[in-house]
């Protein structure tokens, strides 16, 4: 992806005079073309009572829909205290991915839309998810990662996504949390968003399963979360 | 109206100049030479022609206007829908609809701003550069040959006209879709009793490496499953099959036992198609009731008419490790219809088009781009809810001016996890060409 096309694809990015720096930081708002600010959306437990850091059990991948009803996340806790690293894509440009939040740092999210060719978790089955520390993939024999199998795609949820292994060219898109007052909130995404190619993609799906395109485009104002192997009836791992 | 040479120059409208270059333009083809009116993003655009909208094609139309959107891109098809091979051994026994294969250009060519005109392209004239297509010609700055595979029958059938016409619409080898891909469907719903023979061309330049291991698997399935008295014979040139070869084993010995008997190493003399007989040195004479014969590939015959093809080879020669080909810095040969050391695949076309998709985009800016290898990423139903894969790279090594196989993965456990990843690798793929 060339540097038009990846300016295209933040083409809602506004200027950084723009962006609630309140809600995105400063450091955040001084990268435009990277970041973009949603709803501030509080993620809360399936009781719709707030989801608070301790709820987050560590490797365990966990799924909500944000920025948009329709687009699911994964949310993790990675166990440990993860930096700020700076996200390099093949054109050159780059942008700093603020690291994990919460009381330890440890807690991330990133859109779980596969950037290489948007396979994401459905009801029936999701072929990207989390490989804990514990249960490296067979194949690839990385653990601690996010993999795709239906190409072998493979990310890194502690630096901002990037790619470890496989086709994609993309890192995957990061949801921008805030940790207040014991409660945890989606904000915003950072980098390449993958959301206009998944709305157009799937239309039959979501029509499907949401009513009509317009109702799956809603944003989302409160995020429930969800263990993704209580979504997904199947996990396929490889 | 019987037409002389001279007349045909003058309804061609082409300067007798071009007949100077070698194997460059045949004239007998150019029936119609009024230019096809397309309008370019801005004057400055240059343009890229695609002949051919299979995985190579249909990929590097998208991504090279993804890249730059003032390019202008013609694909050129003479499919008026893509039919995937890729995948198509599901439909044959139907695992899979016939939908799940088919797809439109135009929802693409209209999404990403190319056009796609649906002809037939019977010559090219490299020194004025135009294509010729039975609905007009259309002028290019770069040119892309992505054309796929023909079938070189001489090897088992000879070069009896006749015969040559009885293999390709009696015993068609259904590897270029969709119309061999009918008759074969048919054949198979149709067998009642006997032996089903199936070849594997020799060599490894042939499309899609494992497709008549995972063919003759899956027929064997359908027959098992509809108690059909038959059985598969597969008769091959190599020791093995030369992937996968545990996971259609496994197949083989027992979830299919009893239907496919496998003839390794075999050398194919001759295919006396009166007799129903595929004779063989190791095996003698195998009888057969239905065939599906697959010879050995070659390149396309526009590609031959080009005067691309060295003498006494198969495939372009190409300016390596590159696409681009020796004799003109303008025309490109990718997919299958160029012969690199690698499998293939849909998967390995589609990824190379991505790579040489930003090659050309650096061409016509004046720049270069790095050279990549593609990827090959293949599953093979060895079952009707069970497959295997083989997932790899290719590293070139300038030192040695030759690829070598890098980060090979693979799984050769049937299972069906790797059946349900198989089907989503393809949705994803035609969601990377078509959506």
């Amino acid at each position: 992806m060339d540097r038009r096309d990846f300016i295209k694809a933040c083409s809602t990015v506004a200027i950084a005079s723009m962006l609630d720096k309140g809600l995105i930081g400063n450091a955040l708002a001084s990268q435009p073309g990277a970041v973009k600010e949603y709803e501030k959306a509080l993620l809360v437990k399936e009781d719709g009572s707030p989801l608070s850091v301790e709820d987050v059990k560590p490797h365990t991948n966990y799924l909500f829909f944000y920025p948009f009803v329709s687009t699911p996340c994964f949310l993790l806790n990675l166990g440990k205290s993860v930096e700020p690293v700076e996200v390099e894509l093949t054109d050159g440009s780059k942008y700093k991915w603020p690291g994990g939040v919460g009381p330890d740092g440890s807690i991330v999210a990133y859109s779980a839309i596969c950037p290489h060719q948007w396979s994401y978790p459905t009801k029936d089955h999701t072929f990207i998810s989390y490989y804990s520390p514990d249960q490296p993939s067979k194949t690839t024999k990385k653990a601690g990662v996010i993999q795709c199998c239906a190409h072998l795609s493979v990310f890194d949820p502690a630096t901002g996504g990037k790619v470890l292994d496989g086709p994609a060219e993309v890192p995957m898109t990061a949801i921008l949390l805030k940790y207040e007052e014991g409660k945890l909130y989606a904000v915003g995404t950072l980098g390449v968003e993958q959301f206009r190619d998944f709305f157009d993609m799937y239309k039959k799906e979501l029509r499907k399963q949401y009513g009509s395109s317009r109702k799956a485009k809603k944003k989302s104002t409160k995020c429930e979360v969800i263990e993704v192997s209580k979504y997904a009836k199947e996990t396929i791992k490889c | 109206m019987k037409m002389n040479r001279r007349e045909l120059f003058k309804v061609a409208g082409v300067g007798a100049a071009a007949v100077g270059l070698s194997g460059s333009f045949n004239f007998s083809f150019a029936k119609k030479s009024e230019e096809i009116t397309l309008t370019k993003p801005s004057s400055k655009s240059q343009r890229v022609v695609i002949v051919g909208g299979g995985w190579s094609g249909a990929t590097l139309a998208k991504y090279l206007k993804r890249g730059n959107r003032d390019l202008d891109v013609v694909l050129i098809e003479k499919r008026a829908n893509f039919f995937s091979c890729p995948a198509s051994n599901l439909w044959l026994v139907g695992l899979i609809p016939l939908e799940f294969l088919v797809h439109d250009h135009l929802y693409a060519a209209s999404k990403y701003g190319y056009h796609f005109i649906n002809a037939t392209v019977h010559a090219i004239d490299r020194s004025k550069r135009y294509v010729y297509t039975e609905k007009g010609k259309v002028h290019y700055d770069y040119l892309v040959l992505a054309t796929g595979i023909d079938y070189d029958y001489s090897q088992w059938v000879g070069n009896n006209p006749k015969d040559v016409e009885i293999a390709r619409t009696k015993y068609p080898a259904a590897f270029v879709p969709g119309g061999e891909h009918l008759t074969l469907k048919r054949k198979i719903e149709e067998f009642e009793e006997g032996n089903f023979v199936l070849t594997v061309p020799p060599g490894l330049d042939y499309r899609c490496l494992p497709g008549p291991y995972e063919r003759a698997t899956l027929i064997a399935w359908y027959f098992k499953k509809n108690k059909i008295p038959g059985k598969v014979i597969l008769i091959d040139p190599h020791n093995d099959p030369p992937v996968k070869a545990e996971g259609f084993h496994k197949a083989w010995d027992e979830y299919v036992k009893g239907y496919v008997e496998y003839y390794s190493n075999a050398t194919i003399k001759g295919v006396d198609f009166g007799k129903k007989v595929v004779s063989t040195e190791e095996y003698g004479d195998v009888n057969f009731d239905d065939l599906n014969l697959y010879p050995r590939c070659k390149s396309t015959e526009l590609i031959y008419n080009a005067g691309l093809v060295p003498k006494g080879d198969r495939w372009p020669k190409l300016k390596w490790p590159y696409n681009v080909t020796v004799d003109d810095p303008r025309i490109l040969c990718t997919g299958d219809a160029r012969n690199h050391p690698f499998s293939k695949s849909g998967n390995t076309a589609n990824s190379e088009a991505h790579h040489v998709a930003k090659q050309i985009l650096a061409m016509v800016s004046g720049k270069s781009a790095e050279y990549m290898a593609p990827r090959t990423l293949c599953y093979s139903a060895v079952d009707a809810d069970k497959a295997v894969w083989v997932d790899l790279t290719y590293k070139y090594d300038p030192k040695k001016n030759s690829f070598a196989f890098h980060n090979v993965k693979m799984d050769n456990t049937p299972t069906g996890k790797n059946y349900k990843a198989y089907i989503e690798w393809a949705k994803a793929m035609y969601r990377d060409m078509f959506s």
